[in-house]
């Protein structure tokens, strides 16, 4: 059991986390959930769809996150600028996705902004073949109708 | 009292989760997709689009059938131009090949660059455009983006014959991503260099009003600014 002012978070294949509330309360499902509920400050907190490995990696951006908000001489606006690049360097594609949803589902709207726009800067520029590649999206146009689409827009190409 | 005020926080919790934008985990199948499967959740996919330059945004049409959907969908347009509207920091630019001024600061800047930013990702990002909404008159010339402001671009023609190339015979301010257009009123005076810086309020992702400046590039010859102003309350160019 947590001590007061800790919350323990459970992922869904059992592991358990113990964070500072402050650092839990970054997510607002979790922030309503504690307000509403005061069992849930006693308790476990499940994380349902989320394995230990996602929800380590979101503990550890709320971490840096919570602590800048409350001291900024330490944790500056650089410092976390160059966290953020480093966190979502690290990512591959599965983990980015996951930790999309998980996001989304745990309302981190820093976290949800940050990687929407690292997927927008890995595709910015990129030819639509290459996008398709990458993310291994189907192109189910007809020879016929994507000609009809570029025709519309040429100065887009 | 104290189950009155939990009942009250349940009710307030209840409302923001219907209020929310985002599609909730679980719901439908986007659990069972990721990148690797190919379908992106249609709220990511929007939120990843509406970061990226609307020429990108164009051009990524033809991605997939759900890609176009979404694009061409009407209630994405005025969300990427309410976001643009979110982000924009810079108050006021004008561009040109010669001098941007951002604030009251006035240096060299590459006009092209800082345009491309907004509006394209390419750089060599072309500045004639015959997919915008043209005149009969205006057929066979040579169309410019002026600016760019929350999303929305400010274009005219120039004539290429006595006038000079830089006089921009018509002006339209346009949505891209709906093609829906206004025409201003042409300028009334001729400046041989000049910037133009187009700013506009977007509420709900809808314009709401604008205003365009005009700047005589010349100036230092002569120690005098020489402008003038459209705006969208007045309706008309208005003198220095």
């Amino acid at each position: 059991m947590a001590s007061k002012g800790n919350l323990t978070l459970k992922s869904c294949n059992g592991k358990e986390f113990i964070v500072e509330e402050k650092v839990a309360v970054m997510s607002t499902t979790i922030k309503n959930m504690v307000d509403v509920d005061d069992s849930f400050a006693q308790g476990v907190i499940p994380i349902i769809g989320v394995d230990g490995k996602i929800l380590a990696k979101l503990i550890e951006y709320c971490k840096e996150h919570a602590e800048a908000d409350e001291d900024e001489e330490v944790k500056s606006e650089e410092y976390l600028k160059k966290f953020d690049e480093k966190f979502v360097d690290e990512l591959n594609l599965n983990d980015l996705y996951d930790l999309l949803k998980a996001s989304n589902y745990l309302e981190i709207t820093k976290l949800l902004n940050l990687l929407c726009q690292k997927v927008a800067s890995m595709i910015k520029g990129k030819k639509p073949e290459e996008i398709r590649r990458i993310f291994n999206i189907k192109n189910d146009f007809t020879p016929e109708e994507e000609e009809e689409i570029n025709r519309q827009n040429p100065w887009a190409f | 009292m104290e189950m009155i005020r939990r009942l009250d926080s349940c009710d307030r919790n209840v409302r923001r989760c219907k209020e929310r934008k985002f599609v909730r985990f679980g719901d439908g199948n986007n659990e069972i997709m990721g990148f690797t499967e190919g379908d992106w959740p249609e709220w990511f996919l929007i939120e990843v689009l509406c970061r990226l330059p609307v020429k990108c945004v164009f051009r990524f049409k033809c991605v997939s059938k759900q890609w176009l959907y979404l694009i061409s969908h009407s209630s994405f347009a005025r969300f990427y131009i309410a976001r643009a509207s979110l982000s924009q920091t810079r108050p006021w630019a004008i561009l040109s090949y010669r001098m941007n001024v951002k604030g009251s600061d006035m240096s060299d800047y590459p006009g092209q660059k800082l345009l491309g930013d907004m509006y394209s990702d390419d750089f060599k990002c072309p500045d004639t455009f015959t997919a915008l909404p043209i005149s009969q008159e205006a057929n066979g010339h040579n169309y410019k983006i002026i600016a760019v402001n929350n999303g929305l671009e400010l274009y005219g023609w120039c004539h290429n014959n006595r006038v000079g190339l830089n006089h921009i015979a018509e002006c339209y301010i346009s949505n891209p991503t709906t093609k829906q257009w206004i025409a201003l009123p042409p300028p009334k005076r001729y400046f041989r260099w000049v910037s133009s810086g187009f700013i506009s309020r977007v509420e709900g992702g809808t314009l709401t009003s604008y205003k365009v400046v005009r700047l005589d590039c010349l100036f230092a010859k002569r120690n005098v600014l020489n402008f003038e102003i459209f705006s969208s309350e007045s309706g008309g160019w208005v003198d220095d």
